[in-house]
């Protein structure tokens, strides 16, 4: 287990700067899935929604 | 922090989508509208698929997607790339403003009442959830195993009735993304 810092909330230069350093860590997921349009994707789906959804009610019947 | 120097000066501000960005985009909608329509005559066969579309609120959408992207860029960028927003949260953002604008109707206006008052959403919802499952179906076509009756009440209910936030949608449509993919791209 790593060592506790027992400094961190003490308010100077070398806190306030390692918190910036750690920036990254607090970065948002962000998962790009390609370089396609999220519109051309939803559209490669949409056929197969359309005869899923048209043949589930089809069989209701 | 935007330097002193770029507040209030020409060259830093929003700089608003092309008008071909816009059109590009209300195509693109319609031609999954299309797909949905078509879906509509089996699955809502009594009522018809003449719809009146609001394109100046699906402008606004496509303009609000794209300036969250701008920040996204802004304040999520680091020296060694620049973040381009994910489609997951496009995707998400065009059902979330979808929903609050409603920018779709039928023509008539009593089959809008006796639609709501059939099914307890308006056709937007339907809609929201078509595209957000053509979406997901899209990047796994194996993906529309998680989408069952049942699921998709338990989403046309929550998109009509429950308060959904644009992270909540986020959330929701990146729970399908379970194959390794590119990050930061």
């Amino acid at each position: 287990m790593a060592e506790l810092n027992k400094s961190i909330g003490e308010n100077n230069i070398e806190n306030a700067a390692a918190f910036l350093r750690n920036k990254d860590i607090r970065t948002a997921p962000n998962k790009r899935v390609n370089e396609h349009d999220f519109f051309d994707i939803a559209n490669s789906g949409a056929e197969k929604v359309k005869n899923e959804l048209i043949r589930r009610n089809n069989t209701k019947r | 922090m935007i330097p002193e120097k770029y507040i209030s000066s020409d060259d830093f501000r929003y700089n608003s989508v092309e008008p071909e960005i816009l059109v590009e985009g209300v195509e693109k909608f319609k031609k999954n509208f299309q797909l949905y329509k078509e879906t509509a005559t089996t699955l809502f066969a009594e009522y018809s698929t003449d719809f009146r579309i609001n394109t100046p609120m699906l402008y606004r959408i496509i303009e609000r997607i794209d300036q969250r992207k701008d920040y996204y860029l802004y304040f999520h960028s680091n020296k060694e790339y620049a973040m381009k927003m994910s489609q997951t949260k496009e995707i998400a953002l065009f059902c979330y403003w979808l929903i609050k604008y409603k920018p779709i109707a039928f023509s008539n206006a009593y089959e809008e009442f006796n639609f709501f008052d059939a099914h307890g959403y308006t056709v937007n919802e339907m809609y929201a959830a078509f595209l957000l499952m053509s979406f997901v179906i899209g990047l796994e076509e194996d993906n529309i195993k998680y989408f069952s009756e049942e699921a998709i009440f338990t989403l046309t209910y929550s998109l009509s009735n429950r308060e959904i936030s644009k992270e909540a949608l986020i959330l929701y449509i990146e729970s399908f993304l379970t194959e390794e993919v590119e990050s930061h791209a």
